[in-house]
């Protein structure tokens, strides 16, 4: 077992390194002379002689006057030593302010995840037991309106129903962490919005794998033993169709997280997607690359998760 | 002068943030709260600061900031600047600007307000590995003489008469502080304002709590004030509807949703520039550029997208400048009109329905920025110039795309604003100066320069106002631009807010009032 754990991690790293490096060619790529594009055109110079001094200081600054190859290594030697950089918007490390609106897109996923779990797979779960009924057919159509609902639109109807029409929940923002009274409040919204368009997806994989096991031999047997119906479904049921659903939940944290961009925006959420979103309007380009790593990091790192998880809930999976 | 001295005069003008007078000065804004002092003030801005240290600056959420935090140097009257931290000034043809400072005005953390405080202030804005946005105010200073304790003499390299308007956007901060904390200053920012920093958190919020040592006496009337950066101007709405934010800016598009939802708006003078530009080294002949002028229906535009909460304005001058003058020729809606002088410039209507002449097509690129608004009002253009036989090739961009693609001069024609600008008519009138940065229009006519840098230099408003008149008269007849519009600044309110000022565009905040 640590033996696959410490194998599959390894893989990891190539993985790691090329990530950095598509994400470094991409900006590389990008049109425009990322410094010239950052200069305030509204700035006024004294004589274009210091204007092209400036420009050549801050090349020099980020080591944009090297050949690219030599750019890279930079690059990763300073990632590997968490050296990020500083914004040019700002000029505060890059790393500072990421670290708290990381913590914030978390905290947002972490809920968005327990709402999409528990909406996905109670629904699923109904959707597959009263199969091909006016249920069924009720839930398949409200999963399809879950995936397919702009969340942008179902963002501002929830802040509508929740906030303005009945007060329950503030409308954006905040103040604190969602795991403190006060925060709790402000994270309900944001996560619920994400969490039901992942809900969708999750119930239909339920329910498909449902669909299958609870036409095995042993649920046969189960009932015939003269087990609670319940008992037959949540224990001998749900609990083997709960493999697949781990790869689901993989996946989906990766798209809540890029989901996180627009809900972020909407919610006035201080997290990574907004932070990005800044950064990029802000041509900040070392703060679109750090924001960038770190998303495809976080992705990378929890499918090792989902791999490790699979390998303890499955032993067939170390051997193969 | 020199070419840089304009470059740089014109670069300050349009960088300068939405400035819009109103009647209003220290002096008149002394009398007592109403009643007792209470109240937590939450205010949406349309976004973050980036930076807490008032010296920043740059853009509207951050300019607002800094008038809780510290105070203007002046702020923003009907005709030009009026006295706040700096009491009154006077200056001379040469330049030089003497500045008497109030008195009695100390920073939170007890250091006074005085000339050296002030020094100390243009010097860190000057150095340029600060890299403050407003240092380029003081880039033609050559001294800062210290006369007394309140008296500050500031020597320019020649008279400008945009300067003292500049220092609207000037809010000190402390010298203690900044020598004393350094880098970490922007985590405890001090000014001499009406409130004093509290936290800032980044994407989120900034909060400020009365700070008791005010110079005017009793006041501020609130206990605190909260800015929220809220970017999407509905979800504004919705806060301020909810009662979870009492003031939001930047509320153009959703003020008519506002005012029926029972909230108050604040308008300033549309001055915001709403205009069609062409790139004249491409669209060289008069006649053509006299069609479009009449072949766009200006009206239906600040009807359809800017929902009348913008003028109609022929005249590349907002009425409430000064040097507005209304006897010059305008250009009607006339699409009759507009054919005929096709026609006449040699372009015939094809079978396509695009205009031909020499087997050469009239299309036209147009890039166009992903505002939304501006969207939409480029597709109205291009959409009123297809009617009268000219094509047009429309490019979606991003903003800044979008600028850089227009500046470089990638362009036929383009559908451009520009933020509102001061008081003066020479923000209206430098983009076609040949030595501006921004020259969009790729165009230099030494006449037109000539008038302009004359304009600049002269304090004698009659002797302006002739040179604006020529300058204009030219411009209208050649129809080098077509003007469309001016837009204001909203600001949204609700109800048991009161005592709300708005000079310049930007919040007073010392005698706003909180009903609960």
């Amino acid at each position: 077992m640590t033996k696959f754990i410490i194998r599959r991690s390894l893989f990891t790293l190539p993985v790691m390194v090329l990530v950095t490096f598509v994400v470094f060619i991409a900006l590389h790529l990008a049109p425009g002379d990322p410094i010239e594009l950052f200069l305030n055109p509204d700035t006024t110079w004294t004589s274009e002689e210091t204007r092209q001094e400036i420009i050549d200081e801050l090349r020099a600054r980020l080591g944009l006057d090297k050949p690219m190859h030599e750019q890279f290594l930079t690059y990763l030697g300073n990632v590997v030593r968490l050296d990020f950089g500083d914004s040019l918007y700002t000029n505060r490390p890059i790393i500072e302010e990421l670290v708290p609106r990381y913590q914030a897109t978390l905290e947002l996923t972490f809920f968005a995840m327990i709402i999409s779990l528990s909406i996905g797979v109670v629904v699923g779960v109904l959707s597959a037991v009263y199969a091909n009924t006016w249920i069924d057919s009720t839930i398949t159509f409200l999963g399809l309106a879950g995936v397919s609902i702009p969340q942008f639109w179902l963002g501002l109807m929830l802040m509508l129903l929740f906030a303005l029409q009945l007060g329950w929940l503030p409308p954006s923002g905040r103040p604190a962490s969602a795991f403190t009274p006060e925060g709790f409040r402000f994270v309900i919204l944001p996560a619920l919005t994400l969490g039901i368009s992942g809900a969708g997806l999750l119930a239909r994989i339920i329910r498909s794998q449902m669909l299958e096991i609870l036409s095995e031999d042993y649920i046969r047997t189960a009932r015939a033993k003269g087990l609670h119906e319940r008992v037959v479904i949540l224990k001998h049921g749900l609990r083997s169709s709960m493999l697949p659903i781990v790869t689901v939940f993989g996946l989906q944290f990766g798209a809540l997280l890029a989901g996180a961009v627009v809900i972020e925006t909407v919610f006035s959420y201080p997290g990574v997607g907004r932070y990005l979103l800044q950064a990029v309007s802000n041509r900040d380009f070392p703060a679109v690359q750090t924001g960038t790593l770190f998303v495809a990091l976080t992705f990378v790192l929890v499918n090792l998760l989902v791999d490790v998880i699979y390998a303890i809930l499955d032993p067939r999976i170390r051997y193969s | 002068m020199t070419q840089h001295f304009v470059k740089r005069a014109l670069l300050a003008v349009f960088a300068a943030a939405v400035l819009v007078p109103a009647t209003i000065s220290a002096q008149d804004a002394t009398e007592a709260c109403p009643g007792s002092i209470n109240g937590d003030l939450v205010v949406a801005l349309n976004n973050d600061l980036f930076s807490t240290d008032p010296l920043m600056g740059g853009t509207i959420a951050a300019v607002n900031y800094n008038m809780a935090l510290s105070d203007p140097l002046v702020i923003m009257g009907d005709v030009g600047p009026s006295p706040w931290l700096i009491e009154s000034w006077e200056a001379t043809p040469e330049g030089v600007y003497t500045w008497n400072l109030r008195q009695g005005v100390n920073f939170h953390d007890g250091t006074p307000f005085n000339a050296e405080a002030l020094v100390y202030n243009i010097e860190r804005l000057r150095n340029p590995d600060n890299e403050y946005r407003y240092g380029s105010y003081f880039a033609r200073t050559t001294a800062l003489n210290v006369i007394d304790e309140y008296t500050l003499e500031v020597v320019n390299e020649s008279f400008d008469v945009e300067f003292m308007d500049r220092m609207i956007n000037i809010t000190p901060g402390s010298p203690t502080a900044y020598e004393t904390l350094g880098e970490d200053f922007i985590t405890a920012p001090v000014g001499t304002g009406p409130f004093r920093f509290v936290s800032y958190t980044a994407g989120e919020r900034a909060v400020l709590e009365r700070n008791p040592d005010y110079w005017q006496a009793g006041k501020p009337c609130l206990n605190s004030i909260t800015f929220r950066f809220i970017p999407e101007e509905a979800v504004r709405l919705i806060e301020l509807e909810a009662g979870t934010v009492h003031v939001a800016m930047d509320m153009a598009a959703s003020a008519i949703q506002a005012q029926s939802a029972g909230l108050e708006l604040i308008t300033t003078p549309p001055r915001g520039q709403q205009m069609v530009y062409f790139n004249l080294s491409r669209i060289t002949d008069p006649l053509v550029r006299q069609a479009v002028n009449h072949a766009i229906n200006r009206q239906a535009i600040v009807t359809n997208v800017y929902q009348d909460m913008s003028v109609v304005g022929f005249y590349p001058m907002p009425p409430s400048v000064w040097a507005f003058n209304d006897t010059t020729q305008v250009y009607d809606y006339d699409v009759t009109l507009a054919n005929e002088l096709l026609d006449q410039a040699g372009w015939v209507m094809g079978p396509d329905g695009i205009r031909e002449k020499d087997g050469q097509q009239l299309v036209w690129s147009m890039p166009t920025s992903n505002i939304p608004s501006r969207q939409q009002a480029s597709e109205m253009v291009a959409g009123m110039l297809s009617e009268i036989g000219i094509g047009i090739e429309m490019q979606g961009m991003d903003q800044l795309t979008f600028i850089d693609t227009v500046r470089a001069g990638n362009y036929d024609i383009a559908w451009y604003e520009w933020a509102g600008s001061t008081s003066d008519p020479w923000a209206y009138s430098g983009g076609l100066h040949s030595e501006y940065a921004f020259n969009v229009t790729q165009f230099g006519d030494p006449t037109l320069d000539s008038l302009l840098d004359q304009a600049l230099v002269i304090q004698d408003r009659e002797a302006r106002q002739a040179l604006y008149d020529e300058y204009f008269s030219i411009v209208m007849e050649n129809a080098y631009v077509a003007s469309v519009a001016f837009k204001p600044e909203v600001t949204v309110i609700r109800p048991e807010v009161e005592g709300v000022q708005f000079p310049g565009g930007r919040l007073l905040f010392e005698s706003v009032t909180l009903n609960t």
